[in-house]
């Protein structure tokens, strides 16, 4: 079973910065990044493989579908509980952080920009500990 | 004259033939009346104390048990207000005239007495005392009217300049009786100095103009030095040539009375000049009608008052927007409770404005409920301010989230793209490195900024939400 590490984020180069920082951290040798939640969906209902797993570094705040939108739609799909968040936003609002944890796919929540140490910290969470030991 | 109806006479005297005589006399000039005789004091006393009225009775003066001046005096006594004839000889006509002062009603001589005489003697002496007896009735009137009203009564020749009046000025001004002059000066100078001048006028004009008529009200000075306030009623006597003689009056204390509507006064004052708009609904005949609106309720609704007094309260208060309210109210007017609503009214003009009103029901003296009082204050300018406060928090709320999202993102590119290039270790740009470190640090005090701004928006989100 692999991670396939997915960047949703309609910033350009924060999906570059990111790219970079998970492929260095080797969190995953090749992310593959989306502009919008939807686009993101559409991958997984189309790309979905029943034996892999995924984690999803969200942004919150994009056009077309937001963050929001985007876990509330993954909700009823068969590939809901293969699925890991990791909540990436640039947003230092408390109240985001409190709406994150009613999602059971959030593991986490973190401030952009994503650093080497934060990218090495997500090994170590519970959900994806298993892909890198 | 006509002679009036007699009913009774009484003869007393012992000279059988005299007696008879004058019964004659009198059966002459009188019909169906009942003459009787006493021809001793002891009789005569038994007739006047028996019960019988006399209209008159005829007395000798010389009786076996009693006479002259004596049995006057006990005749006199015993007749009461019956006219008493005194008969006399030629003789003792001296004494006759003597008797008329000792309240004998004429007297007549015995010896050349004619029927006109004794006719005319007979109808004056039952009519003179008739008048006087009028007069004592109207006398006594007088007197017991004066004690039980508490009125000064005073009675002024104005001439003499003298002034009496009956015991009020001892009980309501509280004057000793020998303190109390008859001079005019005595009076004058108890009135109050603000009211003399006043009151001196109206006398003199109505002097004038020979308006018999006098009343004004004044304050009169007490023996202690305070004053009272009085309405003093009196009635001019001219004489022949229309002068002003006499006046009789009274002077009622009316103190209380103008304490409680110098109280009225001052709290109708308090009323029309209060700044919240109050208005008073009678509910007489089951209807909830207008009586009264202040100025301010003018002001507030911009109704006049014509279109208001006599029209419901109701259609003056509320709008579209209160049906919960005005249920409340309705509630309060069925159950007499008082009620504090907070509604949007429509002036005459249509235009809409935030009423706080307070309604409250009244009651009569027996306990039941008559009017309900409405008072109502604009409370748009209150209304308006909270909700700019309300509109002001969204607005800090929306920048909060700006800063936390908008202006956030390009620093977190910034913070990350100066992380990255101080990660890459190339040598041949290991030179640039202090100036990444710089602009890195700069990211990072600006981040530090940044989140500043967002807690202290959501510091005050929080403290208005409580």
């Amino acid at each position: 079973m692999t991670l396939n590490v997915l960047i949703i984020d309609d910033d350009k180069m924060i999906i570059l910065l990111h790219k970079v920082m998970v492929a260095r951290s080797k969190l995953s040798e090749s992310p593959l990044s989306f502009s919008d939640g939807k686009i993101a969906l559409e991958f997984l209902s189309a790309e979905f493989v029943e034996d892999q797993h995924y984690l999803i570094l969200l942004d919150i705040n994009m056009p077309v579908m937001n963050g929001w939108e985007f876990l509330d739609a993954i909700q009823t799909m068969p590939f809901a509980q293969k699925l890991s968040v990791i909540m990436v936003t640039s947003s230092v609002d408390t109240g985001d952080k409190i709406k994150a944890k009613q999602y059971s796919q959030v593991i986490h929540f973190l401030e952009k920009p994503l650093k080497m140490d934060t990218c090495n910290y997500i090994k170590t969470l519970p959900a994806v500990v298993s892909f890198f030991s | 004259m006509a002679t009036p109806r007699i009913e009774n006479l009484l003869i007393i005297e012992d000279n059988l033939g005299d007696a008879i005589l004058l019964e004659e006399y009198l059966s002459e000039i009188t019909t169906g009346t009942t003459i009787e005789r006493a021809s001793t004091f002891a009789e005569a006393k038994r007739f006047l104390t028996s019960g019988v009225s006399f209209d008159a009775m005829f007395l000798d003066l010389s009786l076996p048990d009693n006479s002259g001046k004596n049995l006057v005096n006990d005749i006199i006594q015993l007749a009461q207000l019956t006219p008493v004839i005194v008969l006399t000889g030629y003789s003792d006509e001296k004494f006759g005239i003597e008797t008329l002062s000792l309240g004998v009603s004429d007297y007549l001589i015995k010896d050349n007495l004619t029927l006109s005489q004794l006719s005319k003697s007979l109808t004056y002496s039952i009519e003179r005392k008739r008048i006087e007896k009028k007069l004592i009735h109207s006398n006594e009137r007088y007197e017991i009217l004066a004690k039980a009203t508490s009125d000064t009564i005073w009675d002024w020749n104005i001439g003499k300049k003298k002034i009496v009046s009956n015991q009020g000025i001892t009980r309501v001004f509280g004057y000793k009786e020998e303190e109390v002059l008859d001079s005019e000066m005595w009076w004058r100078e108890k009135i109050h100095p603000d009211d003399y001048g006043h009151l001196t006028k109206t006398l003199a004009a109505n002097f004038k103009k020979g308006i018999p008529i006098f009343q004004l009200e004044y304050r009169f000075r007490c023996a202690d030095g305070s004053y009272k306030y009085v309405l003093d009623r009196g009635y001019m006597i001219l004489d022949a040539n229309n002068k002003p003689v006499r006046m009789i009056g009274a002077m009622q204390d009316i103190t209380l009375k103008k304490e409680e509507e110098e109280k009225m006064r001052l709290l109708e004052s308090v009323i029309t000049n209060a700044t919240d708009a109050i208005l008073i609904a009678d509910t007489a005949g089951g209807d909830n009608t207008i009586i009264y609106v202040n100025e301010a309720f003018i002001k507030m609704t911009g109704y006049p008052s014509e279109e208001l007094i006599g029209a419901n309260p109701q259609a003056f208060l509320g709008s579209e927007l209160d049906d919960e309210e005005m249920q409340k109210l309705e509630e309060s007017l069925n159950t007499w409770q008082s009620c504090n609503l907070v509604l949007v009214n429509k002036k005459k003009d249509g235009k809409k404005y935030w009423a706080n009103v307070s309604v409250t029901p009244v009651s009569d003296a027996k306990g039941g409920f008559t009017h309900w009082i409405y008072i109502q204050r604009d409370v748009s300018d209150r209304k308006s301010y909270l909700q700019s406060i309300e509109e002001q928090n969204k607005r800090l709320k929306e920048i909060a989230w700006m800063q936390s999202h908008i202006v956030r993102a390009p620093l977190a590119r910034i913070m990350g793209l100066a992380s990255l290039l101080s990660e890459q270790g190339n040598t041949s740009e290991m030179d640039n490195l202090p100036l990444i470190e710089s602009i890195s640090s700069s990211a990072v005090e600006l981040d530090k900024i940044i989140r500043q701004i967002v807690q202290k928006t959501e510091n005050v989100q929080n403290q208005t939400a409580e």
